[in-house]
């Protein structure tokens, strides 16, 4: 996974929270390569550490939380290494994140105009009227209608789909190299997802920038996505191109993830829904061996009994010892 | 659309909330619906668009401002407290939020006990409460443990048998599985149907999610800002919507597949007030198939061939 093309190189990233117990670990080992121009989709279910990733590459960890192993390298810079004012430029220059609820990040007492104005200002040394035209410029080119007015509406003026757009032009705001989307579209309705999607998708190729686009819905995934990374317990375990992995999963996980989603044109309507039984483990629950072979129905005895490495096949690559010998 | 097996049925129900200035939120507007014995009914639409609304109104939870709505027979619309209480036990609902549906006071013993009490001796409430627990898949060990100690869809079913515990013929179901995660929502689903099934319920199951509303249900009914603009069989629905919203929300589902992507139909706009919605079609304003005549008439359901009804003039 070593290129001089990634823009962004996680490698073998621990983060642990500090608690009464001492320090709970979430991401455990985890390393992910993203291209230039590339749309990778992080999949996982609640607790995975797919946010608690996302974090650690913005440099937005909570206070209990720290980065306790591996490295996160943007265009080749380590980033723990960085002072915390180096950090701060990069945060909102070159790497950008939206998250999933628009209102909770916007505020509530200004107007979006001079919000999106203010991210303006952060990144450049223009006037405060420089900054206002370009916010103009960002509400077009994410395609808010009447775009001059809404600059003068306060958020809770605006749909839920305005505002998630308002929150993609300030992050867009300094033409950023790497946008990371924390289940961006999950609160919204369905068809304005779409729109949602769509804007992102042709802003990405527009703008040629990176997208790291986090979600729970496999749906979204294939719409939007060339690679996909699933991760599980604080694990990557099955990374691969979107067409390779849903045609064809390497890791149990994957595959029960893809046949439990109802499908809405498939004919199968009628019987029940393929189910992985049980739930994921605890964050700091010890799992001996694979995390997912208490759930997996070809867990063997030798799953459990030490830690399964990353293993390459291709282009892909896959958290299991018994992929090569399962059809899934 | 009426028959003897019909459960539930309403005709015209409009609710309405007041809002600032003598204004008032149509929140729900001349809905008609029959519901038979032992059918599941889902109901799709989007934020605002009342789906929620329908189901406190058949509850009882808000107050239906015109219209009937007819249980067993007897019309419920205007039953005071005490008149409902019978009726209570007869249809329960299940909300999206298990966490927030369930006392966290409480263990899981005492939230069934009180429920079942209602219909239960009380000699019999500790065998009833083992019964429950293994009707929705939960250990009877854990009868002492309290919601905090459970997952998000151990706690739904809770909130499941707590719904069963009084021995109901219709329940509500909103947005049950919206909340959880895409492995838990496919268990809780399955309990669900087997459930229903099993015990015969009737259920009008009210999520966003199409492809979950189709799996479970025998007839959708897709409502836009307050009004049923179609309803039929599930598989017609899917297949072959007619009315255009149907259409554009269908065509908005992400498919899981990446090669089966085709270009999906953007609905262009925002959704209108329902404090002022519009004139005539409440979707005119986003339809591509609309005309200035659509602005003076109001679409009533019409019937069409294989039991589905649609609100559209342009059909």
């Amino acid at each position: 996974m070593q290129s001089e093309t990634h823009i962004l190189e996680i490698n073998d990233l621990s983060v642990g929270f500090a608690d009464s117990d001492g320090t709970t670990n979430v991401v455990n080992g985890f390393s992910l390569s993203i291209d230039a121009a590339e749309t990778v989709a992080l999949v996982g279910e609640s607790g995975s550490g797919k946010s608690v990733t996302c974090l650690s590459v913005m440099g937005l960890l909570p206070e209990a939380g720290r980065v306790t192993g591996g490295t996160i390298r943007f265009q080749g810079r380590d980033l723990e290494q960085l002072s915390r004012a180096e950090r701060r430029s990069l945060r909102g220059s070159s790497i950008s994140m939206i998250f999933q609820e628009p209102m909770t990040s916007l505020n509530p007492v200004f107007r979006v105009g001079s919000q999106i104005a203010e991210a303006v200002q952060v990144h450049s040394e223009g006037s405060r009227d420089d900054a206002r035209r370009t916010a103009l410029e960002l509400l077009d080119l994410v395609r808010i209608p009447e775009a001059k007015d809404r600059l003068r509406n306060y958020p809770h003026e605006l749909s839920g789909g305005m505002r998630q757009r308002v929150m993609i032009a300030m992050a867009l705001a300094s033409s950023p190299r790497l946008l990371i989307a924390d289940e961006p579209t999950t609160a919204l309705d369905v068809t304005v997802q779409a729109q949602i999607l769509d804007l992102l998708g042709e802003l990405q190729s527009e703008l040629g920038m990176a997208l790291l686009f986090v979600t729970h819905d496999l749906g979204v995934v294939a719409g939007i996505a060339d690679r996909i990374c699933v991760m599980y317990a604080g694990q990557g375990v099955e990374y691969g191109s979107v067409l390779d992995v849903f045609s064809g999963p390497l890791m149990p996980y994957t595959a029960g993830l893809l046949k439990s989603v109802p499908s809405l044109m498939g004919a199968d309507y009628d019987d029940r829904l393929l189910t992985i039984p049980g739930q994921s483990p605890l964050p700091g629950s010890v799992v001996s061996g694979c995390a997912f072979g208490p759930r997996c129905e070809y867990a063997l005895d030798s799953c459990t009994a030490d830690s399964v490495p990353l293993k390459a096949s291709g282009e892909r690559h896959v958290r299991c010892l018994r992929s090569d010998e399962l059809s899934l | 659309m009426r028959s003897a097996d019909t459960i539930l049925s309403l005709r015209d129900v409009s609710v309405r909330f007041p809002a600032e200035g003598g204004k008032s939120v149509k929140a729900l507007t001349e809905v008609s619906l029959d519901i038979r014995k032992g059918e599941v009914f889902g109901l799709v639409g989007e934020s605002g668009s009342g789906k929620t609304t329908l189901g406190k109104a058949i509850l009882r939870l808000v107050d239906t401002h015109q219209g009937q709505i007819e249980f067993d027979g007897q019309d419920i619309t205007h039953l005071n407290t005490a008149e409902l209480r019978p009726l209570r036990k007869r249809m329960q609902v299940i909300f999206q939020d298990p966490f927030g549906s369930l006392n966290p006071r409480m263990s899981v013993e005492s939230i069934l006990s009180e429920a079942a009490g209602l219909v239960e001796s009380n000699g019999h409430l500790s065998t009833r409460v083992d019964e429950l627990l293994d009707l929705v898949g939960l250990p009877v060990t854990s009868r002492k443990r309290y919601p905090h100690e459970f997952s998000g869809g151990q706690r739904q079913r809770i909130c499941v048998a707590r719904a069963l515990a009084v021995r109901p013929d219709f329940i509500v179901a909103d947005e049950p599985v919206a909340a959880l995660d895409v492995s838990i929502q496919a268990q809780i689903v399955n309990l669900l149907q087997d459930l229903q099934q099993e015990l015969g319920l009737t259920m009008l199951f009210i999520a966003h999610d199409l492809a979950v509303v189709r799996h479970i249900s025998d007839r959708i009914g897709v409502m836009y800002l307050g009004r049923m603009q179609e309803v039929g069989p599930s598989e017609a629905i899917v297949a072959d919507a007619r009315h255009p919203y149907s259409k554009a929300l269908l065509s908005a589902v992400p498919v899981p597949d990446p090669q089966a992507q085709t270009r999906r139909q953007i609905l262009e706009g925002e959704l209108p007030s329902p404090i002022d919605p519009p004139s005539g079609c409440v979707f005119r304003t986003r339809c591509p198939l609309a005309d200035p005549a659509c602005a003076n008439e109001i679409p009533l359901l019409k019937d069409f061939s294989g039991g589905r009804h649609v609100a559209c003039l342009k059909l």
